[in-house]
C-alpha cells in the first residue's frame, strides 16, 4: 500500500515534482506511471524507494508512516521494497551471480536456499551460462535482466521499475510483462515508469500521469 | 550474515582500507602512548613512593638535657658522665612511653648507637664513642598519614625535653609529591592527546575509504543493508589494522623503555635496584611487571579505539549520505 497525504516534493531552483499531492495506491495494484521527459517520474519512484524524503507531507508505504520511523525500521522496509533502475546500479566488482544473490544475503538467507532461488532466476533470465562473469561484460540488455532478476529475487511487496523494458527485445518484454503479471497475482504491487505508449496500449492498467506537479489517475486503480 | 558474506556484498574495504597507511601510523602513535604510559608509570611510583616515604617520616633529636642546659658541665668528668647517661636514659624513656601510645604514628626507630655511627662518620671520620661532644639520641617517626605532627604531640615531647628538635622534612617532600602528581597528569594527558590523535587519523582513513566505497555502498543501502551492517565492515577491517599497528608499536618500544629503566631503576624504591648491574637476567626479573601487562594490553585498545571511531565515523556519514 502505498499513501501520500498533502505532499510537496521539489528541488531548489527548479519546477516541483509533487505539489500537494494526496494518493492512495492499494497493495496488489498493477499500475503505469507515465509523463513527460524530465517531469520527475524517476525522482518520484526514488521517494517511494525511500530514497529521498519530501519537503511536505505525508508518506505511508507498507502501514508505516516513513516520515515517523527510525532508520533501522526503513531499512527494513527497504528489503521488502525493490526497484529496478534505469541505469541497472549493478556493483561492477561481483559477478551476476553474487548480484542476483545480494538481497538474500542481506536478509541472511541460508546459503543453499540462496543458491536455489539464484539459479532458478538465472535460469529463467537465460543467463545461467554467465553466471561467473562481471557486469561489465555484458550487455544492455543482459545488464537489464540482471537489475530485474535482483529487484524480483527476494519477492518484495512493491517493486517499482523505471524503464525497465528500455534495453530488452520484443520477446524478452512479453516474458518480463508475465513475470510482472506473476508477481502481481501473488499480492505483489507493481508500478513501472514508462513513456513507451505501446506498451501501455499492449498491456492495459490504470496509468498515474505525472503533469505539472500533479498526479493523474486515467482509469481507477484496481486492486 | 555480518561475517560470513564479507567478500561477496562488493564492498572492497580492503582496497578501501590499505594497510600501508594506518599501520605505520597507529604503530607510531603506540610508540608514542607506550612512552607516555611508561611516564606516568614512573610518575606514579615516585609520588608514592615521597608521599609514603619521606613526607611521612619526623626525626626527633633529643640531647641530654643537662649537658646543653648547663655550662658547667661542659667538662666532663666521670661524675657528670654518669649524670648526663641517666638523665638522658629517662627523658628518652618518657619520651618512647609516650610515642608508644600515640595513636598519630605508625610506628618509629630509635637509632642505635651503631647506626648513629655509621650515619654520622662520613662527616665525623671517627667513632662516636671516641667523641669529645655526647651525640643526641635519634628517633624516626613514622606518621600514619601524609600529615605533620599533631601540635599536642609535639607541646608534649618539648614537655619531656624543651630541648627537643623536631625535624618534619614534608615540606620539601610535599612539594616534590605535587611534582610528581603534576609529571604524571601530563603524561596522561599526552596520552589522552596521542589516543584521540590516532582515532582522528583512523576516522579521516575511514572517511576516504567510505567516499571510495560511495557507489557501492549506496546500492548496499538501497538493497536494505542497514548502518550496522556497513559500520561493522568497516570496523572490523580498521580494528584489526590498528591491531596489527598496536603490536609493532609495542614491540618497537620495548628496547628504549628497557633502557630507560636501565636508567631510572637506582631512583625507585625497589630495595633491590643493585641487582641490575649483575646482568641483563637480574635486570629483566627487576622489570615491572604491570607495565608488561599494560604493553600487552595496547593492541587491545588500539583495536578497541579503531573499531569505536570508525563505527563512529560509518554512522555520522551514513546519515549525511542519505
Amino acid at each position: 500500500m502505498i499513501q501520500l497525504d498533502n505532499v510537496n516534493l521539489y528541488y531548489e531552483q527548479s519546477s516541483p515534482i509533487l505539489s500537494n499531492v494526496s494518493l492512495y495506491i492499494p497493495q496488489g495494484s498493477f499500475c503505469w506511471l507515465t509523463g513527460s521527459s524530465g517531469v520527475g517520474k524517476s525522482t518520484l519512484l526514488r521517494m517511494f524507494h525511500l530514497e529521498i524524503k519530501p519537503n511536505q507531507g505525508h508518506i505511508q508505504l507498507l502501514d508505516t508512516d516513513i516520515l515517523k520511523s527510525r532508520r533501522s525500521t526503513l531499512c527494513n522496509l527497504k528489503q521488502r521494497i525493490s526497484i529496478i533502475y534505469q541505469d541497472f546500479k549493478l556493483i561492477p566488482n561481483l559477478t551476476i551471480y553474487d548480484n542476483i544473490a545480494l538481497p538474500l544475503r542481506l536478509q541472511n538467507m541460508d546459503e543453499t536456499i540462496i543458491n536455489r532461488w539464484t539459479n532458478r532466476i538465472l535460469q529463467w533470465m537465460n543467463l545461467q551460462n554467465k553466471t561467473r562473469l562481471h557486469p561489465k561484460t555484458l550487455s544492455g540488455g543482459e545488464q537489464q535482466r540482471i537489475a530485474i532478476a535482483r529487484a524480483i529475487i527476494n519477492r518484495p511487496d512493491i517493486l517499482l521499475a523505471d524503464e525497465p523494458t528500455n534495453a530488452l527485445d520484443e520477446e524478452q518484454v512479453l516474458r518480463l510483462m508475465d513475470l510482472f503479471y506473476d508477481l502481481n497475482d501473488l499480492g505483489c504491487t507493481i508500478i513501472i515508469a514508462t513513456h513507451n505508449d505501446n506498451l501501455i496500449r499492449q498491456f492495459p492498467a490504470p496509468k498515474l500521469k505525472l503533469e505539472k506537479g500533479q498526479i493523474k489517475v486515467d482509469d481507477a486503480i484496481q486492486t | 550474515m555480518l561475517f560470513k558474506h564479507k567478500t561477496t556484498d562488493g564492498l572492497k574495504v580492503n582496497l578501501a582500507l590499505p594497510g600501508h597507511f594506518l599501520i605505520p601510523l597507529v604503530a607510531a602513535m603506540t610508540f608514542l602512548a607506550a612512552l607516555m604510559i611508561a611516564g606516568a608509570y614512573a610518575g606514579q611510583n615516585l609520588a608514592h613512593r615521597w608521599s609514603n616515604g619521606a613526607a611521612s617520616i619526623v626525626i626527633l633529636q633529643i640531647p641530654p638535657k643537662n649537658i646543653i642546659n648547663s655550662p658547667e658541665n661542659s667538662i666532663s668528668d666521670t661524675s657528670t658522665i654518669v649524670s648526663d647517661n641517666s638523665n638522658k636514659l629517662a627523658s628518652l624513656n618518657q619520651i618512647i612511653e609516650l610515642l608508644s601510645s600515640s595513636k598519630e604514628l605508625a610506628s618509629f626507630h630509635k637509632l642505635s648507637d651503631q647506626e648513629i655511627n655509621q650515619l654520622l662518620t662520613p662527616w665525623l671520620h671517627e667513632d662516636i664513642n671516641h667523641f669529645a661532644l655526647s651525640i643526641p639520641a635519634i628517633i624516626e617517626l613514622h606518621l600514619k598519614q601524609n600529615t605533620i605532627i599533631s601540635e599536642k604531640l609535639k607541646n608534649s615531647l618539648l614537655h619531656i625535653n624543651p630541648d627537643i628538635i623536631i625535624e618534619q622534612s614534608n615540606f620539601w617532600s610535599q612539594r616534590l609529591n605535587i611534582l610528581a602528581n603534576s609529571l604524571q597528569s601530563c603524561a596522561f594527558l599526552a596520552l589522552f592527546i596521542v589516543t584521540f590523535i590516532a582515532a582522528i587519523v583512523i576516522a579521516i582513513a575511514t572517511r576516504t575509504g567510505l567516499i571510495q566505497c560511495k557507489q557501492t555502498i549506496e546500492i548496499l543501502h538501497n538493497l536494505g543493508a542497514s548502518d550496522h551492517y556497513i559500520s561493522v565492515r568497516f570496523a572490523r577491517r580498521n580494528a584489526f589494522l590498528a591491531f596489527i599497528g598496536g603490536w609493532i608499536g609495542s614491540i618497537f618500544s620495548i628496547p628504549l623503555l628497557l633502557f630507560l629503566t636501565y636508567l631510572t631503576l637506582p631512583f625507585s624504591s625497589n630495595p633491590n635496584w643493585e641487582i641490575i648491574y649483575q646482568g641483563w637476567f637480574s635486570f629483566l626479573t627487576l622489570l615491572p611487571f604491570n607495565l608488561l601487562i599494560l604493553f600487552l594490553i595496547l593492541p587491545l585498545c588500539n583495536y578497541f579505539i579503531g573499531w569505536i571511531s570508525t563505527t563512529l565515523i560509518v554512522y555520522y556519514w551514513l546519515r549525511h549520505l542519505t
